[in-house]
This record gives C-alpha cells, sequence and structure tokens, in this order.
C-alpha cells in the first residue's frame, strides 16, 4: 500500500498560523479537563477523608492496570449544564485494563453533590451501558450515589432513555453473557439499590456501603421503626443474611484488589475476525494536524493529509480516486486492523453520494471497519442538482449507511451541518463511537445562514406589531442570535450535552480510534440485508 | 530489516543496503497529466478574492483564486508552472459548474 504523499508545507505562515490557533484550543480544552477532573472545593475532599474514602480518580487508579492507557469517556458532559456545578455530569465513566482484559468502568464521583443523578448524570450512564451492549465490554460499577437530584426528578425518572434505562441495560447485559462486577463504596438507595444488585458479582465496603429500598430517614418516617444504616443494608447485612451481596470487604483497597481478582477469572475476549498485519506508526507526525487544520470552519483542506498522519504507515489505498472528487474512500490500517475510510473533501454531489454507497457495500461484504472523518457542509443544492437526483442518491448512502452491521467509527474535524452530518454517520446512525476536535462546530445549518434567517423572521414579527427597527437595532439582534447560535453549535456544548463520547485532542486521534476499534472487535458482526435503494 | 516511508534499509552480508521503493502506479501518476491550460469552477459559486493577475508567472500549486460555495472557502490552485494568460471573473462574481476561471499560456508558448 502506499504511502500518501503530503503536500503540507511545514515551514508557511499559513501553517504556523494554524498551529499557534489549534495549540490554544488544545491548551484550553486540556485546562477544562484538568479542572473537572480535578478542581474540588476542600471542603468535600475532607469530607471524603474523614468517612474514609477515596477520590474517584483514584479509585480508578487503584482499579487498573499500571501502566495502561485509560480511554475516558464524556469528559466535558454537562459543562455548559447546571451552571458548571457537575463536572463530567458527576459520573466518570472509560475504557480500561483490569488484569489484562478490557473493562468499561462507571464510577460515581461523591466528590459532587454526594453523586447525585441529574438529567444528563443519567443519560452519560445510559450511554456507558449501550456501549457495553453494543461492544460486549465487561462493566465495573464503582457504586457511590445519593441518588436522584430531586429538584429535576421529572427530567430523569420515567421516559424510556431515562433511570429504568439503566436497569433495562444491565438486565439486558447479563442475558448477552456480558460480566458486570459493582464495588459499593457508599449508601446506594432506592433505584439506585439494584446497580449493584443487577450485577454478576457485588461486593460491598464495610462500614461505608450501603444497599437499601428506603434509607434509615425514610424507614423512620414510614414505619416508625429505628435502624441504623448497618444494621438495615451493611455489608454484613447482604453478605451474610440477605445475599443481596457476594462479599464483604474492610476497606476500598481491599475492596478494589478483590474486583481486579474477579475480573482475573473471566475468559479474555475474543476479536472478531478482520484482515491484520503488523502495526506501523504512520510515516507523518500526528502533531502536524495543529498546522493543517485551519483557523476558520469555512476554509478548506485536504483530508488526505488528516489520514496521512492517522493511520498505519500514512499507507492508503485510495477506491475510484477520480469519481466523486468532494468525498475521500479507501482502504488503511489502524494499529495492523485493515479500515475503510470516508472522509469529506467539500459537498456531497451525487457522484460522490454514489461512491460512498458503492464503497459502504463493498466494507460490508469483506467485513472491513469504517472510519467516518466529518467535515461536511452538507449536500449540493441547486435546480441542476435536484433535476440530477441528489436526494435520492444521499437516501442511498443513508440507507445502506444505516443498516451497516461492522463497527462504525466517527470523528467530527471541523463541520457538521445539516444532512451531511446524518450521511456521514452522526449520533443518531449507531457510530460505536463518535469523537469530536474542539474546533468543530454542529447545527442543522451554518451560523451566518441561520443567523440571517431568524433575523429576518424576528424583525418581520415587530413590524407587524408596527414597531421600526433602525439598522442598528436589527444588528444587535443578529448579533445576539449569532451569539447563541455560535455557543450551541460548539464542540463544548455537543460534548456537555452527550452528542459525542468526548472531546479529543488532534494528535490523540489515532490512539483514540485504536482503542475504539480494539474494543468494537469484541462484538461479531454480520453482513446485514439491506434496505430498498431508489435507483 | 528497517522500512521508513518509502526507504528500506537492509543489513545483511555485513553491509548496509538502502533500497528506495517506486511504485509504478504512483509514477504513472506523476508522468501523466501535468495539468490543463485552464482551471476550472469545481461547483457553483462566487469570488471571494482574485490572488494572480494576467501576465504573472506562476509555479504549480501557487494559489490563483479564493471561492465561496455552500460555506466553504475553497483556493483554486495553479495546476502546472506557466504564465497567467487571462482572470475571467472578478472578486463578488457568481459562476457556474465547469465556468473557467484562471487560463495559463498554452505550454509551447512560455
Amino acid at each position: 500500500m502506499r504511502c500518501i504523499k503530503s503536500n503540507v508545507d511545514t515551514q508557511s505562515v499559513e501553517f504556523r498560523t494554524f498551529e499557534k490557533h489549534n495549540k490554544k484550543l488544545m491548551a484550553t480544552l486540556h485546562a477544562r479537563q484538568q479542572k473537572v477532573r480535578f478542581d474540588r472545593p476542600q471542603r468535600d475532599i475532607k469530607r471524603l477523608r474523614r468517612q474514609k474514602k477515596l477520590l474517584v480518580r483514584e479509585r480508578i487508579d487503584l482499579l487498573l492496570d499500571p501502566g495502561t492507557p485509560f480511554l475516558e469517556l464524556s469528559t466535558l458532559a454537562a459543562n455548559t449544564a447546571y451552571e458548571g456545578t457537575v463536572p463530567s455530569a458527576g459520573v466518570v465513566s472509560g475504557i480500561g485494563i483490569v488484569n489484562g482484559r478490557e473493562v468499561l468502568v462507571m464510577a460515581s464521583d461523591s466528590s459532587i453533590k454526594g453523586g447525585a443523578w441529574y438529567p444528563l448524570t443519567v443519560k452519560k450512564m445510559v450511554r456507558t451501558l449501550d456501549i457495553a451492549i453494543e461492544n460486549h465490554l465487561p462493566m465495573i460499577h464503582l457504586v457511590d450515589a445519593a441518588g436522584a437530584f430531586l429538584p429535576l426528578q421529572s427530567g430523569l425518572f420515567p421516559d424510556r432513555y431515562m433511570a429504568g434505562r439503566m436497569f433495562r441495560n444491565q438486565c439486558v447485559l447479563s442475558a448477552m453473557g456480558v460480566k458486570q462486577v459493582a464495588l459499593v463504596l457508599g449508601h446506594s438507595t432506592a433505584g439506585g439499590a439494584y446497580v449493584p444488585t443487577l450485577c454478576d458479582y457485588s461486593v460491598m465496603v464495610r462500614g461505608t456501603g450501603g444497599v437499601f429500598l428506603g434509607g434509615p430517614p425514610l424507614v423512620k418516617a414510614a414505619t416508625g421503626e429505628e435502624v441504623s444504616a448497618d444494621e438495615l443494608g451493611g455489608a454484613d447485612v447482604h453478605g451474610s443474611i440477605s445475599g443481596t451481596a457476594d462479599y464483604a470487604v474492610n476497606s476500598e483497597q481491599e475492596g478494589l484488589a478483590l474486583v481486579r481478582e474477579i475480573v482475573g477469572t473471566f475468559p479474555r475476549e475474543i476479536k472478531a475476525a478482520v484482515e491484520r498485519r503488523e502495526s506501523e506508526e504512520p510515516y507523518y507526525d500526528p502533531r502536524e494536524l495543529y498546522g493543517i487544520i485551519p483557523d476558520d470552519v469555512k476554509k478548506q483542506f485536504d483530508m488526505r493529509e488528516v489520514i496521512a498522519r492517522i493511520f498505519d504507515g500514512s499507507r492508503f489505498h485510495e477506491f475510484k480516486p477520480g469519481y466523486g472528487t468532494t468525498v475521500i474512500c479507501g482502504f488503511a490500517f489502524l494499529y495492523g486492523w485493515k479500515v475503510g475510510i470516508i472522509g469529506n473533501n467539500g459537498v456531497l454531489f451525487s457522484d460522490s453520494a454514489q461512491k460512498c454507497t458503492q464503497f459502504m457495500q463493498l466494507c460490508n461484504r469483506d467485513r472491513i471497519p469504517l472510519v467516518f472523518l466529518q467535515n461536511i457542509t452538507g449536500f449540493m443544492i441547486g435546480k441542476s442538482y435536484e433535476h440530477g437526483g441528489i436526494t435520492k442518491d444521499g437516501s442511498k448512502m443513508l440507507m445502506v449507511q444505516a443498516n451497516l452491521d461492522i463497527p462504525k467509527l466517527t470523528i467530527m474535524t471541523n463541520g457538521s451541518f445539516g444532512a451531511g452530518n446524518y450521511a456521514m454517520c452522526g449520533r443518531a446512525f449507531d457510530a460505536r463511537f463518535l469523537f469530536t476536535w474542539p474546533n468543530s462546530q454542529i447545527s442543522v445549518m451554518g451560523m451566518e445562514q441561520a443567523a440571517k434567517t431568524l433575523t429576518q423572521i424576528r424583525i418581520k414579527a415587530l413590524q407587524r406589531q408596527g414597531k421600526s427597527l433602525q439598522d442598528e437595532e436589527a444588528q444587535k439582534i443578529h448579533d445576539s442570535i449569532a451569539q447563541d447560535y455560535m455557543e450551541k453549535s460548539s464542540a463544548y456544548y455537543s460534548t456537555s450535552e452527550l452528542w459525542d463520547d468526548g472531546i479529543i485532542d488532534l494528535a490523540d486521534t489515532r490512539k483514540v480510534l485504536g482503542i475504539s476499534l480494539s474494543v468494537a472487535l469484541n462484538r461479531e458482526f454480520t453482513e446485514t440485508p439491506n434496505g430498498v435503494l431508489r435507483i | 530489516m528497517a522500512v521508513k516511508g518509502e526507504t528500506a534499509y537492509i543489513r545483511a552480508f555485513g553491509r548496509t543496503f538502502t533500497l528506495h521503493i517506486v511504485n509504478p502506479v504512483e509514477q504513472a501518476a506523476q508522468e501523466t497529466g501535468t495539468g490543463s491550460d485552464t482551471a476550472r469552477a469545481p461547483m457553483p459559486g462566487m469570488v471571494v478574492e482574485i490572488l494572480v493577475s494576467e501576465g504573472e508567472t506562476l509555479t504549480k500549486g501557487q494559489p490563483m483564486i479564493t471561492i465561496e460555495s455552500m460555506k466553504i472557502l475553497t483556493v483554486i490552485i495553479s495546476p502546472r508552472d506557466g504564465e497567467v494568460s487571462m482572470v475571467h471573473l472578478k472578486s463578488g462574481d457568481t459562476f457556474d459548474k465547469n465556468a473557467s476561471l484562471v487560463t495559463l499560456k498554452k505550454e509551447e508558448e512560455t
């Protein structure tokens, strides 16, 4: 397979300008991640220390095999919600290695409101369990949560993808044979009591761990019975009397060691058979991506330059290179695994959509996982394109893409607008993982177009009420709409709402895709029947 | 043996050999297609900026004109070395797909 020949001049003024811009974006990203991971009020840390509890990051450190990677997911979930008071949505989730096995960790952060569940906490937990289902990943629950955050209970309790879905997902996982281990490190009350109880293995820490449908205050209020938490549902009660838990331990450290031992009894994952060869680092330095991705979402760049800085040896076999040139399709290797790549190099036309459709069918038949590199402003519009069947050709791309069972991974590299988002495997199309670069923008239409349209509507409404507007006022309306639109189309808003699995540093893309693909191969996949294509 | 990009370093018989891998597909691609005389619009759009003037000598890959279409700014680059014979549009003009943007003097003339 040929090595891509880069046309990037790393000494050029443009490269330097973009590099400076993007490095600043990365510094902001890392600072924000650092803050949500470690920045907690002293009194909360002191309270946990008094209770002889470890902080959530310390627990995860003790759980995972030393020196192995941990791919944290949705670190910046809820970063623009609840005035920023619920870092990471109050729960840490990620993929790591325990005793040589790939596992998915989900750990409540009791330094934030006692680990209470906010609507976005529940959304993140449901997504985490979905990841376990989609990729057959064993789960480790580190349970230390106060339960639902009552003032917002209506936003997290009864709907299909709210709290109940977590327990439903746990039951589905069990039937699939995907193992789950819980370590109870705090009080797990009401619905939360089912989290450890539905696991295959439940370990409780003496003194701090508690599992009950109704805690002591509720019992007193309801029946008048006075009982301590330990007598009601402590580690020894459930370990020796009720059988609700399987092991009682004396400390968090002992519990984490026991969880490691339990995971060590699991069979090792069997990877789906896809073509494999020896891994090779990219020939071009991934850090050069900083100088390639422009400082303005409207500026065009060649996706081949991105491919050259992610995949093995910068090698790429391009499929149909002379046809539908605004999209790039082709094969490469990622840590030795063969993958198909679809990357945007402009607007989608009929021919580019058809090329993608053909290429996806090829990958499906030959069991080749797909990586989508999104930078898409949409499908081409206009009379001659409608006459040429652009909508029909786009529908083919959606039809085939949606029905694929081969693993799909998506990276939002720059822009993601309109139907292009769907066709290129946006969130609604079940990519196994979807990650966003911090420079990305995502919205149903571009900011300028949307702001102009909305401003016109607002001005007309005011005119109907008999108000006339000065240009200056119209500009003010435009600016405030644009500002709001800009914020809501940013990567940070996107990740806050769990529209992705996290924002990543450009230079980490290869590693993130590598871990994602490795776990995606834990589930066998099949060739699926396809929908009817409108030819 | 160590491979870096398209170069292989082989140590054998007490010596080091350096081999450059020549790919016939790639070589063929480089030999043909020196570029046509006229750069055409890849899609309908509007001219944002003209970066060259008639009579100017360009090198291959030099930016000639910036266009905007479907929210994307695209820089049209020179397909080969040559002298600009004609710039067909001016800043702010709109154009259809395949419209001529910039024409270079025929190669034998330069």
